[in-house]
Order: structure tokens, then C-alpha cells, then sequence
């Protein structure tokens, strides 16, 4: 079958698909301000537009004092070593000429001896031969510690975890004592985003340069400002991911998957996926048969390629969303002249996913009236009361990150199920990256009208 | 030309080739205009981004395919979308032709849909179309000559190649 003819027969095709006129396309999203009509009213939300800029600090301002200093010529960007077996991720610190402390989190957020993070951050600009601490998963079941004092994690997620890691320390012959590699005892067959696979023979298989780009892209995604590690058994349902399917043949197989996250602004796009087949059904033990990767060039990479530092483009929330977010956090200024309201009549607060009260009509404008502790969950105790309006207050708008939530990071692993609410939502959370115990997230969800109608606020560690 | 401006013109220039592709692509008629409206609004986000890319076409084209696999991993999983046909001797009209042609195309596999939708209708080049499908050129090549092999094998399609070329 010749190009030309096909190229006929689909222009054929083309024509029996009726296209409207469409809706349109807005070059400059408009922002629905329901309540605020007229020239008048216009006005003024120009003049407040202003002033939430003034307010906040804004988009353009210059890089306030929590941002870090520029990278020069004489500083050294950190490695991210996140997902790093600690002495494989000391090393990399150390020849970096840092001075590295590790620290032990009690956390089941990974398992033992993972790097969870270092301070300052992974692509911070720093001077050389700077402190860094890194902070290494510890679950309290060695060194020392009793019995009494281990974690009770959950078993089979930490098992999980611990099998996609095994894969990533493979790819990339990280070889060290926390974790023993995969079992690959026979021929594997390597799916490498949508190219024909390579069937591997065994001797082949134990070679972790027969496996293409994996442990290079892992390795990038890994080392991304924020990025976290997502795993789960796949049930054979199969999701896209960078455009792409698994092949038929791998379809309808229950695997190991795990993903490669990073906080994005706006919905994400990107999307790095590994599928880990076995024989047998007990997933994710027995020895590996498959191994599927899918990924796409995150953006982030190229940036990082030319700027020690992540660059911000602006918010490419939906404008809607972007609006309802800058409204709340002027509204948790003191300072603030707007005095047109964010809030819906009634606002639900939760904590941790978990309903706390429902401030009362009126009551939203009062700091006072957000301190909510969690009651007997055990959810922050430690922290109580909380304060999401405070915390926002604290932070200027080049410091927030917004994303069309809902929330997903590794320090949320293990909370309540999500508020079941129809609303729009947008998130807000610090744009810096940090450690688990400074990372937050308030959930903003609202209505058509764009009045905040719940606010669920997140500690990534209560 | 500002942004703004230059977006606008894009749209106007692609926003029919987009929805049609989209369905060829296998999204359902009825969703497709929304499909392509949530893509150029993506894109509008980020339109700097999309500007600056070697291949724009090939940009918005794989945020077109992300967005279709993505709507049918949540939404049309096993959904095929078919158009009736007319019955009887309405099928020398193009229409009809047009809608023997989505048929076959529906029957074929998302690959090698893609790859033959994205070549030949989006117009894409092979580096263009490994571009937005996320996949090495020498795919493109192997899976684009498997993709005509098995359309030709469709008995209407080599019926209508035979008539045509006649």
C-alpha cells in the first residue's frame, strides 16, 4: 500500500468528521470574578490586582531571602540524592567536597537506609565544602534500638518500596548492604517506550547495561527537586503513561509498577513508569521476566541542564484555580486592603484529610478561628493547633507552588482517604523543597462561584 | 507577532486538523472538541514552552496523544469508536469511503493507528512523529510499514485501493 493512497483514504476520513466552530480559546484567560461587575467594580480589582501584587510579593519580584543564593561560579549545586542508598548517596556528596552528616528519620515512608533528603536541598547552590545533612530512612529496628521503640510500619508497602528500589540500585549498580538486588534467573525481555522489545538472555539479563536508558532516566528523575517514588501492584489494568500503552502482550499481567513523581505547577504531563514482570502471580516476589519502562523528557531536565536552579515560568494552574488561590492567600494578610472575601458562607476545615469543623458563616476572616488540633487521631499532636492561614501568611507568592491537586507527595504516604468533595481544588504548597517535617499543603477546594468552600491542610510530618 | 497573537493564529490554523485527529486517533466524536479544547488550553499555559519547540506540531500532537490515553485509561477503556455506515449504494460517495476508512482504522491497534494517523493525516514527518509519540525515529519506520501492511490486509481498504488505483 502506497504513502499517497493512504494519505488520500485518511483525508477521506478527515472530511466525515463534522468540527464546530468551537468554544473559544482565550489568548489571555479571563479571570471570573462573579461578584465584581461593571467598570466600577473592575476598577477596583485592577487597583487590588496591584495591591495583591504588592501584597504578595509578586511573580516578578526579586528572589526573597528563603530562596537561595544565585549560583556562581564559585558555588557547587547539591546532588539530589533522594531514593540513594546512604552510602552510595554519601559518596556522591562527599566527592562533591561537602561535609556530610548523616541523620537518622524514623519514618516509614521508605525503607531502612534510603536517602530521604539533604539540607540544604538537592539543587541548591551552595559554597563548597559546605555541611550537608543527610537524612536517612530509619524504622528504629537496628542500632541499637529495642523492640519497644521499632516502628510499626506496614509491612507490605515498605515491601513494595523495597522491590522497586532493588530494580533502581540494579539499573543503576548501586551495590550495597541495604538492599539485595532483584532475582533475575533467566531470560528477560526489555520493553523500552514503545520499541520492540529485547529479548535478553540470562547472561545478558544480570547486566545492567543491557537495560538502555533505564538506570540513566531513573537516575534523572530521581535527582529532580522534589521527586518521590510511588509504588503499587498493578492489577493488569494497564495506565498510559508518556503516551503510551504496554504492549498487548504485556497487558492484562499483574506487575510491580513504580513512578518517578516531581510537584509540577499545573496538571501533570509528564510521566516516568516502570512495570516489573515476574513468573507466577506472587507479585512482586519470584524472578523477573518483563521489565517495561515509559518515560518522557521531563522539562525539568533541560532547565536543570542550563540552571543549577529549577526555573519558574508562573503558574500554569487554570486560571480560575489561580485566582481563588491568590485571594486566600491576601486574605491571610493582615496588611491586605481587599476586602472582598475568598470564602464561601461555610468553610469546612480538615486536617490530614480527616474532617475537623466547619467555621462558622463569617468566622473565615478571624486567624483565631483556623487553629484546629486533631483530635484523638494522633494526626500532629505534637504540632497542635494548627494554622493553615498562618502558614500561608508566612510564605510570599514567588514561594508557593500551585498545582491542581490533589496533594501527592511521599511525605503524605499512609493518610486517611481524600475528602469526598466535588469542588474544584487547587493546592498550595512551599515552591522550595525541603524535608518531610518543613513540607505542607493546603487543599483549597471551591465552589462555580470560586468561593473557598473546605480547606484541608497537610503536614508532611505530623 | 506576540504571544498572545501568535497562539490565536495557531489556533485558527489547527484547531479542525486537531479535533479530526483526535478522532482518527480513537477519541469519540462527541468528546473530541473538548479533548482539543483541553489541549490548547494546555498549550495556551504554556505557550512559551510550546513555541519554542523544534517540531510545534509535534509538541501539541503528543500532548494530543497524552491527553487521548490518558481520558481512555480513565474513561473509554475498550471503547472503539465506529461510525455507522451507510447501507447500500451510498459507498462510492467520498463520505462513504471516509467512513470505511475510520472503520479500518479502528480495527487496527492504537500503535499502529497512531503511527499512520500522525504520518499521514497530521502530516508529520517520521522525526516529528517519533517526537510526539515518544518513541525512536527507527520505531517510526518499522511501525509505520507494519501499520500499512495491516490496513492493506482490511478487505474494504484493499477493495477501495484496487478501485481507486484502477
Amino acid at each position: 500500500m502506497r504513502e499517497d493512497q493512504v494519505r488520500e483514504l485518511l483525508a477521506l476520513a478527515g472530511e466525515t468528521i463534522e468540527v464546530g466552530p468551537g468554544a473559544e480559546v482565550e489568548a489571555s484567560p479571563r479571570r471570573r470574578w462573579p461578584y465584581v461587575a461593571g467598570a466600577a467594580a473592575a476598577a477596583v480589582a485592577i487597583a487590588a490586582s496591584v495591591a495583591v501584587a504588592a501584597t504578595l510579593g509578586g511573580r516578578d519580584a526579586s528572589p526573597g531571602p528563603q530562596s537561595g543564593p544565585a549560583p556562581g561560579q564559585d558555588q557547587v549545586t547539591v546532588a539530589g540524592v533522594y531514593g540513594m542508598p546512604v552510602d552510595i548517596a554519601r559518596r556522591e556528596l562527599e566527592a562533591q567536597g561537602f561535609q556530610v552528616e548523616v541523620q537518622h528519620e524514623e519514618t516509614c515512608r521508605e525503607p531502612l537506609g534510603r536517602s530521604l533528603a539533604t539540607s540544604p536541598v538537592g539543587g541548591s547552590a551552595v559554597d563548597p565544602g559546605s555541611a550537608i545533612v543527610l537524612a536517612v530512612a530509619y524504622q528504629g529496628s537496628s542500632e541499637g534500638a529495642g523492640a519497644d521503640d521499632a516502628l510499626q510500619c506496614d509491612g507490605a508497602d515498605l515491601l513494595l518500596r523495597r522491590k522497586a528500589w532493588q530494580v533502581v540500585d540494579f539499573a543503576n549498580r548501586w551495590v550495597t548492604d541495604v538492599g539485595s538486588h532483584p532475582e533475575i534467573t533467566g531470560q528477560v525481555g526489555y520493553w523500552e517506550n514503545g520499541a520492540d522489545p529485547q529479548g535478553l538472555s540470562a547472561g545478558q539479563a544480570t547486566d545492567p547495561a543491557s537495560y538502555g536508558i533505564l538506570g540513566e532516566r531513573l537516575r534523572q528523575q530521581l535527582a529532580l527537586p522534589g521527586a518521590w517514588l510511588r509504588a503499587a501492584i498493578d492489577d493488569g489494568r494497564d495506565f498510559a503513561c508518556a503516551g503510551l500503552e504496554l504492549a498487548p502482550s504485556l497487558q492484562q499481567r499483574p506487575s510491580l509498577w513504580f513512578e518517578i513523581s516531581q510537584p509540577h505547577d499545573g496538571p501533570p504531563n509528564e510521566c516516568t513508569m516502570v512495570n516489573v514482570f515476574v513468573n507466577g502471580d506472587d507479585v512482586p516476589n519470584g524472578a523477573i521476566t518483563d521489565i517495561a519502562l515509559r518515560s518522557s523528557d521531563h522539562p525539568l531536565l533541560d532547565e536543570l541542564s542550563n540552571d543549577a536552579q529549577a526555573s519558574a515560568e508562573g503558574f500554569d494552574v487554570d486560571a480560575d484555580a489561580e485566582a481563588v488561590a491568590l485571594r486566600f492567600l491576601t486574605a491571610t494578610r493582615p496588611e491586605s486592603p481587599i476586602s472582598l472575601s475568598p470564602y464561601a458562607e461555610q468553610v469546612d476545615l480538615y486536617l490530614g484529610n480527616r474532617f475537623i469543623t466547619t467555621l462558622p458563616a463569617g468566622s473565615a476572616h478571624a486567624p483565631a478561628s483556623w487553629e484546629v488540633c486533631p483530635g484523638p487521631s494522633g494526626y500532629a499532636e505534637f504540632a497542635c493547633p494548627f494554622n493553615a492561614f498562618e502558614t500561608a501568611s508566612r510564605r510570599t507568592r514567588d514561594q508557593i507552588r500551585m498545582s491542581e491537586g490533589p496533594a501527592d507527595s511521599v511525605c503524605l504516604a499512609r493518610l486517611d482517604e481524600k475528602p469526598q468533595r466535588d469542588e474544584h481544588l487547587v493546592v498550595l504548597s512551599p515552591r522550595e523543597f525541603s524535608m518531610c517535617s518543613q513540607q505542607w499543603f493546603i487543599e483549597l477546594y471551591y465552589d462555580e462561584d470560586q468561593r473557598i468552600t473546605a480547606v484541608n491542610l497537610l503536614l508532611g510530618s505530623p | 507577532m506576540g504571544q498572545d497573537e501568535d497562539f490565536t493564529a495557531y489556533v485558527a490554523a489547527r484547531r479542525t486538523r486537531l479535533v479530526r485527529t483526535a478522532v482518527l486517533l480513537g477519541c469519540p466524536e462527541r468528546d473530541a472538541e473538548d479533548l482539543v479544547h483541553t489541549v490548547l488550553l494546555r498549550c495556551l499555559r504554556s505557550w512559551r514552552r510550546v513555541s519554542r519547540a523544534d517540531h510545534r506540531d509535534a509538541y501539541v500532537n503528543r500532548m494530543l496523544v497524552n491527553a487521548l490515553h490518558d481520558a481512555r485509561s480513565r474513561r473509554w477503556t475498550g471503547e472503539v469508536p465506529t461510525a455507522d455506515l451507510p447501507d447500500g449504494p451510498g459507498r462510492e460517495t467520498d463520505l462513504a469511503v471516509g467512513l470505511v476508512v475510520r472503520r479500518a482504522l479502528a480495527a487496527l491497534s492504537g500503535e499502529h493507528r497512531d503511527v499512520l494517523v500522525l504520518r499521514f493525516f497530521a502530516d508529520l514527518s517520521e522525526r516529528a512523529t517519533a517526537e510526539a509519540l515518544g518513541l525512536p525515529v527507527g520505531t517510526v519506520k518499522s511501525r509505520t510499514a507494519r501499520a500499512l501492511a495491516a490496513l492493506a490486509c482490511d478487505d474494504d481498504i484493499a477493495g477501495l485501493t484496487g478501485e481507486r488505483s484502477a
